[in-house]
């Protein structure tokens, strides 16, 4: 017989599979999916969430990503999902959201009157990493709804079970928008939206971090905008890191991605502005640029290797990042080869990255010396300046807590930085006074 | 209700965490344009800090095998793909996927 922990280690494995696979998933096996998951979240916290207490901050979690996920699911007849349960029973009760929760007993084999409401679960001889991961998530929701009527582990074996299965859910969701359909791409969307918002909320509450709001977290796709793939990638990147940064204690890597990707930016902007047809005020604009983009990059060297605040950065921000990156190499592959329109535009689009840019590095220096002060920053003792006092740690590699004299440097160097963004940012504002100037500034 | 990974599993985060910082040092140092090398290495160290801090280094810990960004990322993945499912941190599978994402950039679109 399969224990709870034994299917949560199969699905984990086989989400390694899933992200190896290049398989196309289609509409019909995220559907299935996405049915097991729902009902493995609602059998977890069981009937009207009674199987967890009121007023733990993880129970609450539990209970608002079973009660908040997204909907309609599609289900037989408007009923639950149906299960590999050879016996017809009641159905459960209908949820406040008007989706038909799957109690025990509920769920049914017969096929639903409209074939098109009909989930079809995989065969179980399926090969495939999709329609197997199916397979065992389903086992699970199997198993954690017949443990409604025996010992239920406590709330943390629930959460830390629950995390492991969220955490393969956002990938397997993460891995149909990739290789699915466009077309169905917004229910893998909205539920992996959901789950990595539950994860990143519940994650800090089993490994003791500050805590994290579920309601307040960002979701990228929400500021998908644009008319180009720069634009939405600069507008994406522009809206994660703000919220990165509106957190009490971020993380310091975010922190440190700033600057890293503040000389990326810059550069590229010195790029497009070079290859133009340019007047003087755009040469001047192009050697500020480059300046600015030497001072991050030497702020970025002066980062302290292992500074941590012991907070992660978001897989928000860090997918922003990535979509950032590629999209500024893109810009910088064909900068030589752009027509003047599409220089303007680009101009434009990169230029609305240095005055975000700009705000962002002000905003994530002003952390260093508080951080640093509250004892929240933590480094490698042999990274940082000896004392007597650290002399054992860093004869044992360990950790040691950083005081502001440690990164003094660090903050010098990020001062400069700014300074030299700050200036480039304001050369952009002026040139929109001048009658030929580049729109790059109007965003400023 | 707080959780740590087990002393296996903090071995193989602790290998994982070289291999990230041999990709973005080889990254940062081979890269044939120094403004990609830098940025890709800043985004392999973004997602190496989604990963737990190990304490206690070694002080002599075995060299690593020499290669290049690809290299490192892959063995970072394969690393930390032999951790124990429930031994390691409840989001290691999404700490995978980042480094996946990286490892793809670098072989199919030859970000680094």
């Amino acid at each position: 017989m399969s224990t709870v922990n034994q299917l949560v280690e199969r699905i984990t494995v086989l989400t390694r599979e899933v992200r190896s696979s290049d398989e196309p998933v289609t509409e019909m096996q995220w559907d299935a999916f996405d049915a097991n998951l729902h009902r493995f979240l609602v059998g977890t916290i069981g009937p009207q969430g009674s199987r967890v207490p009121t007023g733990e901050p993880c129970a609450d979690i539990l209970r608002e990503l079973s009660d908040r996920y997204p909907h309609p699911l599609r289900s037989p007849g408007g009923r639950s999902p149906e299960r590999n349960d050879d016996s017809a029973r009641e159905l459960g009760k209908p949820s406040t959201q008007g989706v038909t929760l799957p109690r025990r007993g509920a769920l049914r084999l017969v096929a639903a009157p409209d074939p098109r409401e009909s989930v079809t679960l995989p065969d179980a001889t399926d090969g495939r990493p999709i329609a197997r991961i199916t397979c065992a998530l389903g086992a699970l929701a199997d198993l954690v709804d017949v443990l409604e009527y025996q010992q239920v582990p406590d709330t943390s074996g629930v959460a830390v079970n629950t995390a492991h299965v969220l955490a393969s859910a956002a990938i397997v969701a993460r891995h149909t928008l990739a290789c699915g359909p466009l077309a169905a791409g917004d229910r893998p969307l909205a539920v992996g939206n959901h789950v990595e918002s539950a994860l990143a909320a519940m994650q800090p509450l089993l490994e003791s971090a500050p805590v994290r709001s579920f309601r307040g977290l960002p979701s990228v796709a929400d500021v998908d905008i644009g008319d180009t793939s720069l634009d939405r990638a600069v507008s994406a990147w522009s809206y994660a890191s703000e919220v990165e940064l509106r957190a009490r204690i971020p993380s310091t890597e975010s922190l440190h991605m700033m600057v890293n990707q503040g000389a990326h930016i810059t550069a590229t902007l010195a790029e497009v502005v070079r290859e133009a047809k340019g007047d003087d005020d755009r040469r001047g604009a192009r050697a500020d640029l480059v300046h600015a983009s030497q001072a991050l990059g030497a702020a970025d060297k002066a980062w302290v290797p292992g500074l941590t605040s012991l907070i992660k950065p978001s897989a928000d921000f860090i997918t922003a990042s990535r979509g950032l990156f590629l999209a500024l190499e893109e810009v910088r592959a064909r900068s030589d080869r752009f027509t003047e329109p599409e220089r303007e535009q680009v101009a434009q689009s990169v230029g609305q990255a240095v005055a975000t840019l700009s705000r962002r590095v002000a905003a994530a220096r002003a952390f260093l010396q508080p951080l640093a002060d509250g004892k929240a920053l933590y480094a490698p003792a042999r990274q940082v300046g000896g004392s007597p006092e650290r002399l054992n740690d860093q004869l044992k590699g360990r950790y040691v807590t950083v005081e502001y004299f440690d990164i003094k440097d660090l903050d010098a160097a990020w001062r400069t930085a700014g300074v030299a963004t700050q200036s480039a940012t304001a050369l952009l504002v002026r040139r929109t006074t001048g009658p030929d100037s580049w729109r790059a500034a109007t965003i400023c | 209700m707080t959780r740590t990974p087990s002393p296996r599993a903090n071995a193989l985060i602790g290998l994982a965490h070289r291999h990230l910082d041999a990709a973005a040092e080889t990254s940062q140092l081979t890269a044939p344009d120094h403004i990609t090398g830098d940025a890709f290495g800043g985004l392999i160290q973004l997602a190496a800090a989604t990963l737990p801090i190990v304490d206690e280094a070694l002080d002599e810990e075995p060299a690593l095998p020499a290669g290049d960004v690809a290299d490192h990322l892959r063995s970072a993945l394969d690393t930390l793909d032999q951790i124990p499912p429930l031994e390691g941190p409840t989001d290691l599978q999404l700490c995978a996927w980042h480094v996946h994402e990286l490892l793809r950039m670098a072989t199919q679109t030859g970000a680094a």
